[in-house]
């Protein structure tokens, strides 16, 4: 079947089979970003915001994007970064990398509905999303720092 | 997790098409988070109900929640957040993660009607579900699950929250090997107060025991008249592990589950208890 969804503002029209999900067509279409952690909802490495919420891409069947607006990490240019970004990059809230567009995006979730949350509202916010890494110290540090200035 | 061998993806824009539309080989897909990990291999044709008029919260005598409102918009919702001392959204945060709770809907998750903590609590509260089989009618979520409706071919269109009464409160506890974890038992209560202080009425519900949650009538008549001492929240734990049957699997032993049990009424009793106090 055919799908039309937009994708970081750009239109796409994608042949697509009607029990793919939407992390696997994303993939496809290069949106690369969108990582395939565990492909089980667990991880939260394939967050996207589906009209402006963040989800598991890989627990969203892709047929269910049609017309509506997905964004990746990939929307923000490098040189117009997120507040998420620019203070996981100013505090080391990053390592190896492979968690981190899906924790941005899910933190670019929370700050629109908490524009100033608490850091008990902040680990709440992350228990979907692991990284291997770290013990999430940096980049709850992080997210609270966006939030303090002015992110969201 | 893509499903192989599904063929066909419907979206119908009534609720008449789509349960038209039910059949072995079909599934209906709400948030889609549960179908797309569980589906049988079988399922060649999907039914999309997002196009449905049914993403709604009403007030009214009580609120009127639609099929497809996600249970993050439950979570988000001022007066449904509030009601009976925050209930919802004390629930709400222990159900998967904030990435599923943005996907998965209520109608979806109460057609599933297993591995719930949203059935506990919204049981404790008296919620009602409206569904379409041919015609629309509403029944209690007691009756929906006791008489396994949620096994045949119908459609979830709705759920109704009653009003609370003037001193109500409502608690609900889960516990887990861990915080990410599905519980190993929850229990979620409701108290309603009489005008000299004393229980009016009680429920007391208690869930993954680990059958789906369900009401315990004999823990809840026992608190019926009291003033809620320890003594009788003790009285109530005790009758609730006398009346149900556990069960044993990979998450608790039946054992345990009982005595799972006995702290986890005592625990939500006295949190209702709590908030009944902050009403006074």
């Amino acid at each position: 079947m055919r799908v039309d969804v937009t994708v970081d503002g750009v239109a796409h029209t994608a042949e697509i089979d009607p029990g793919e999900s939407l992390m696997e067509v994303l993939r496809r279409l290069g949106y690369k970003s969108v990582k395939n952690g565990c492909d089980n909802g667990d991880c939260g490495s394939c967050t996207v915001l589906l009209d402006g919420r963040a989800v598991n891409a890989c627990l969203v069947f892709a047929a269910r994007a049609a017309e509506r607006a997905v964004t990746t990490v990939e929307g923000f240019p490098a040189d117009a970064l997120h507040p998420v970004q620019e203070a996981m990059l100013a505090l080391g809230g990053i390592q190896c990398g492979f968690c981190t567009p899906g924790m941005v995006m899910l933190a670019v979730d929370l700050l629109r509905r908490h524009p100033n949350p608490t850091e008990a509202q902040v680990r709440d916010a992350l228990a979907g999303n692991f990284c291997r890494c770290t013990g999430y110290v940096k980049q709850v540090e992080a997210i609270l720092s966006a939030a303090g200035g002015g992110g969201g | 997790m893509s499903l192989t061998g599904v063929v066909e993806y419907l979206r119908p824009h009534t609720v008449e098409q789509a349960f038209a539309a039910l059949g072995p080989a079909a599934r209906p897909v709400a948030g889609g988070t549960d179908l797309i990990l569980h589906a049988p291999a079988s399922v060649t044709t999907l039914i999309d109900l997002n196009e449905l008029p049914l993403d709604f919260i009403r007030h009214g005598d009580g609120h009127r929640i639609g099929a497809n409102t996600l249970l993050a918009a439950i979570e988000e919702h001022p007066e449904l957040a509030a009601h009976l001392g925050g209930v919802l959204p004390e629930m709400l945060r222990h159900v998967g993660s904030p990435l599923l709770r943005n996907a998965a809907t209520i109608g979806g998750h109460l057609a599933r009607g297993r591995l719930s903590d949203v059935v506990p609590v919204l049981l404790a509260l008296d919620a009602t579900i409206t569904i379409f089989d041919g015609i629309t009618r509403t029944l209690t979520l007691e009756d929906f699950y006791r008489s396994e409706t949620h096994r045949r071919r119908m459609l979830i269109t709705e759920v109704g929250i009653p009003p609370a009464a003037p001193r109500s409160a409502a608690a609900f506890v889960k516990l887990s090997r861990s915080f990410f974890d599905l519980a190993m038992l929850n229990c979620a209560c409701r108290v309603d107060l009489d005008g000299d202080g004393t229980v009016a009425s009680a429920r007391v519900v208690v869930g993954e025991t680990p059958a789906l949650g369900a009401p315990v009538a004999s823990a809840a008549a026992v608190l019926r008249g009291t003033s809620l001492t320890d003594d009788d929240l003790a009285a109530a734990a005790r009758e609730a592990v006398a009346a149900i049957e556990f069960g044993s699997d990979s998450r608790a032993s039946a054992e345990y589950r009982a005595d799972l049990c006995r702290a986890a009424v005592r625990r939500c009793l006295a949190t209702a208890r709590e908030r009944l106090g902050g009403l006074s």
